[in-house]
């Protein structure tokens, strides 16, 4: 019997089930290897027990918390999809000001029904077997996950830095031309898109595990940037740090 | 014949001849001065007066990626070694990159063999080329003795006033130069113009660490505890790039 995945959204931009969506090549033969019974952007079917669920997405409300754990208790594994639902992602920024003063911010006092709470990882509230990073997802990375996990095994994120596979790619440095990159403390798995493309890491995909900061903020410092410099570049997407709650 | 010019004028030509019979290799500009090793055409595509590629050549012996094994789990999970190869020419390896794959080399061809390597080293013909001056202020061949040719390659390049010196060092090398139809016969002119070049490397390349080449391996054995590696340690990023770039590293 073919494995049953379904695909959740939470509060995100929906940019990594787009990803997914958009293999197009592989789709076809994906749907051979596995039954999609829930994936709201292409069906309003709904599923019982699921083999796998990627959610994405960070949870934002009680409403948010509740739906999450009500997946959780149908599916067998849970997987996180993409950096909101991963890490917080750039939904962290906000943890700046307090819920009252976004809401304000952002609808004024008139609709004071509204119940926000700061956005927080999956892993804040349930069990997470596994995850997807980035912003968005690698849509091969995505492809090799899926992969493993069809035939039974746990996938593994690769260990190393995007500096590493900068490297392989023989990409010019950054610092080379003077722009701070966040490729030494980034897992790797991307293959140095950001990078390839003339851009810098701006570090979507969370830290590896070992991230050695002091020697790297030493090197921003020599580069001229002050501590607070180097915070803000942290900020993007490594904020959270909040994981079970 | 173990020993060949030819002219300056007549190198790109060379290179289109090679390109013609296949796959040749050679630095290329990226910016920010960077270079790297990568397929090429003509001679116009490359800077032969490059430092050091991001990667070394060793890239071409050992792929990142290479297919090592197929097998068909329907047919009861026959499986079949696999050693992708191609025919290939490096152009323009300076003699640290020739020393760096002559490392590898040894350690390969050692038991127990690395069949993949030994094979595919076979397809790569390799030309190099000899350094005149410094590329840069990094460089540590002298201290090493790698800024002079010790073999290792088919060809070998000197550069003289208006030409090359050609050193044949295998029959492969031998092959080319005869099937291009560009090269002649070496003059005394030209032995005296290789001599005068190696004369004045004399004198620009001293070794770049003052101490003696004998006594490397015992500094590295008495210094294993010091406090240096603590320092330099304290600088890593645990990147992993140093095995990556690193000629002879795998």
């Amino acid at each position: 019997m073919k494995p049953k995945v379904g695909f959740f959204d939470f509060t995100g931009c929906e940019g990594c089930q787009l990803t997914v969506l958009n293999l197009e090549r592989e789709l076809l033969d994906l749907v051979e290897l596995m039954e999609i019974v829930e994936f709201r952007e292409i069906s309003s079917d709904q599923g019982e027990a699921l083999d796998i669920a990627f959610v994405e997405g960070s949870i934002c409300s009680s409403a948010e918390i509740r739906r999450l754990k009500a997946i959780r208790a149908r599916s067998r594994q849970l997987f996180a999809l993409g950096a909101c639902a991963d890490t917080t992602g750039i939904n962290a920024l906000c943890t700046d000001r307090t819920s009252e003063q976004l809401v304000g911010e952002v609808y004024g006092t008139a609709v004071g029904h509204l119940r926000y709470r700061h956005p927080r990882p999956l892993e804040a509230f349930v069990k997470v077997d596994g995850r997807v990073p980035g912003c968005p997802i690698d849509g091969r990375e995505f492809l090799a996950i899926l992969q493993s996990l069809l035939i039974d095994r746990m996938p593994e994120l690769p260990t190393y830095a995007v500096c590493a596979e900068c490297k392989l790619l023989e990409l010019p440095c950054t610092f080379e031309r003077g722009v701070v990159c966040l490729g030494p403390l980034t897992r790797a798995g991307c293959d140095a898109h950001c990078i390839a493309e003339g851009d810098r890491c701006r570090g979507c995909r969370g830290q590896v595990d070992a991230p050695r900061s002091g020697p790297y903020y030493r090197i921003l410092e020599e580069h001229g940037l002050s501590e607070e410099d180097i915070l803000n570049e942290l900020r993007i997407f490594n904020l959270s740090g909040e994981k079970r709650g | 014949m173990t020993q060949a010019l030819i002219a300056k004028t007549k190198l790109a030509d060379l290179v289109s001849f090679l390109a013609s019979c296949g796959k040749v290799v050679g630095p290329v500009p990226l910016g920010h001065g960077q270079f790297k090793f990568a397929e090429v055409s003509s001679l116009a595509e490359m800077a032969l007066d490059y430092i050091p590629t991001i990667l070394p050549p060793k890239k071409y012996f050992m792929p990142q990626y290479e297919t090592l094994l197929r097998y068909d789990g329907a047919d009861g999970q026959q499986m079949q070694a696999v050693v992708e190869v191609e025919e290939l020419v490096l152009f323009g390896v300076h003699t640290c990159d020739l020393a760096g794959i002559q490392c590898l080399n040894v350690v390969f061809s050692d038991r127990p063999r690395d069949l993949h390597y030994m094979i595919r080293k076979n397809h790569i013909t390799l030309i190099g080329l000899e350094c005149s001056d410094y590329c840069d202020g990094f460089a540590s061949c002298a201290m090493l003795r790698n800024h002079l040719p010790k073999g290792g390659y088919d060809l070998f390049f000197s550069e003289l006033s208006d030409g090359y010196f050609v050193d044949i060092k295998t029959h492969k090398g031998e092959q080319l130069v005869e099937e291009s139809g560009l090269f002649e016969p070496v003059s005394d002119a030209a032995r005296e113009q290789l001599q005068e070049l190696r004369r004045s490397k004399k004198q620009i390349f001293r070794s770049e660490v003052p101490i003696r080449y004998q006594d490397i391996p015992r500094l590295f054995d008495e210094t294993f505890d010091s406090d240096v590696w603590t320092r330099i340690g304290e600088k890593c990023l645990s990147c992993g790039n140093c095995t990556n770039v690193c000629p002879t590293c795998y």
